[in-house]
C-alpha cells in the first residue's frame, strides 16, 4: 500500500509534510530527507506543484514535481564538518537514503529514494 | 523566539519548534538585529526544536561566522535530538560549541 500526499510548492507546506510522514510510521531521519528534497525542489526547480508517495513496508518513497528539469543528484555532495552557509542539503539527502534515482517524465521531476537500514 | 540579554554584550535565545526554510530568515533576521544592538556572544537554547533541516542549520553557521568574524561567539544550549541529528550527520557537532542542558 502507498500513501500520497499532494501540495503546492510553498515552503508553508513542510510542516504538513513532516505530519504526513509521521502518520505513516515513518522516523525524523525520513522526514529529514524527504524535506531536503522538496525543498530543493521549491527553491531550485521552479516546481508549482508536489507529489510525495511513500511505501513503507518496501522501505521507498518517491518525489514528484513539476518544475524545471532538474536533478539534484548531479550535484557533487560537499565535505561534511566545514562551516559554510549552505550546501547541506544534497550530502544529507545522501546520508538518509540509498538508491537514489532520478528521472523526468511527461514534465515531471520524479526521484525514488530507499530508506529503513539507514535509520537509527 | 525569546532573546533574553545576559550582559550588554551576551545574550540568550530561546528557539521553538521548527527550524527549516521558513522560519530560519526570523533566526537570521533577529541575529542580525542583535548584532546591530551589540551583542557579541549568542548561546541558543534548542532544547524545544522539534525539527531542523540544512536551511536552519546554515542560519546558525552563519550566525557562528558573523559573530566570529566580529570577535564573539555562537554555542548551542541543550540540543534537541531533532538538533543534535542534523549536527551529527553534517559532522558539525565538531566545530560548533555545544552546552549541554
Amino acid at each position: 500500500m502507498t500513501a500520497k500526499h499532494t501540495f503546492p510548492a510553498r515552503t508553508a507546506e513542510l510542516e504538513a509534510l513532516g505530519e504526513f510522514v509521521q502518520q505513516h510510521g515513518l522516523g525524523p531521519l525520513v522526514e529529514l530527507g524527504v524535506t531536503e528534497l522538496v525543498t530543493n525542489a521549491i527553491l531550485h526547480g521552479g516546481a508549482r506543484c508536489i507529489r510525495v508517495r511513500v511505501d513503507p513496508a518496501s522501505g521507498q518513497l518517491w518525489v514528484y514535481d513539476n518544475g524545471q528539469g532538474f536533478n539534484p543528484l548531479e550535484a557533487l555532495p560537499r565535505p561534511m564538518g566545514e562551516l559554510r552557509e549552505g550546501g547541506y542539503g544534497v550530502a544529507i539527502i545522501h546520508k538518509v537514503f540509498r538508491n537514489l534515482r532520478y528521472c523526468r517524465r511527461r514534465g515531471w521531476n520524479c526521484i525514488r529514494a530507499r530508506f529503513g537500514e539507514v535509520e537509527k | 523566539m525569546n532573546v533574553e540579554m545576559l550582559t550588554n554584550t551576551q545574550a540568550r535565545l530561546v528557539l521553538q519548534g521548527r527550524l527549516d526554510v521558513e522560519t530560519a530568515p526570523k533566526l537570521r533576521l533577529i541575529l542580525l538585529e542583535s548584532r546591530n544592538q551589540g551583542v557579541k556572544d549568542f548561546l541558543l537554547e534548542m532544547s524545544q526544536i522539534e525539527f531542523m533541516d540544512s536551511a536552519g542549520l546554515a542560519a546558525m553557521v552563519s550566525g557562528l561566522k558573523q559573530s566570529k568574524a566580529e570577535g564573539g561567539s555562537l554555542k548551542v544550549e541543550a540540543p534537541s535530538e531533532a538538533v543534535r541529528r542534523v549536527l551529527e550527520l553534517t559532522l558539525l557537532d565538531r566545530v560548533i560549541g555545544i552546552v549541554e542542558g
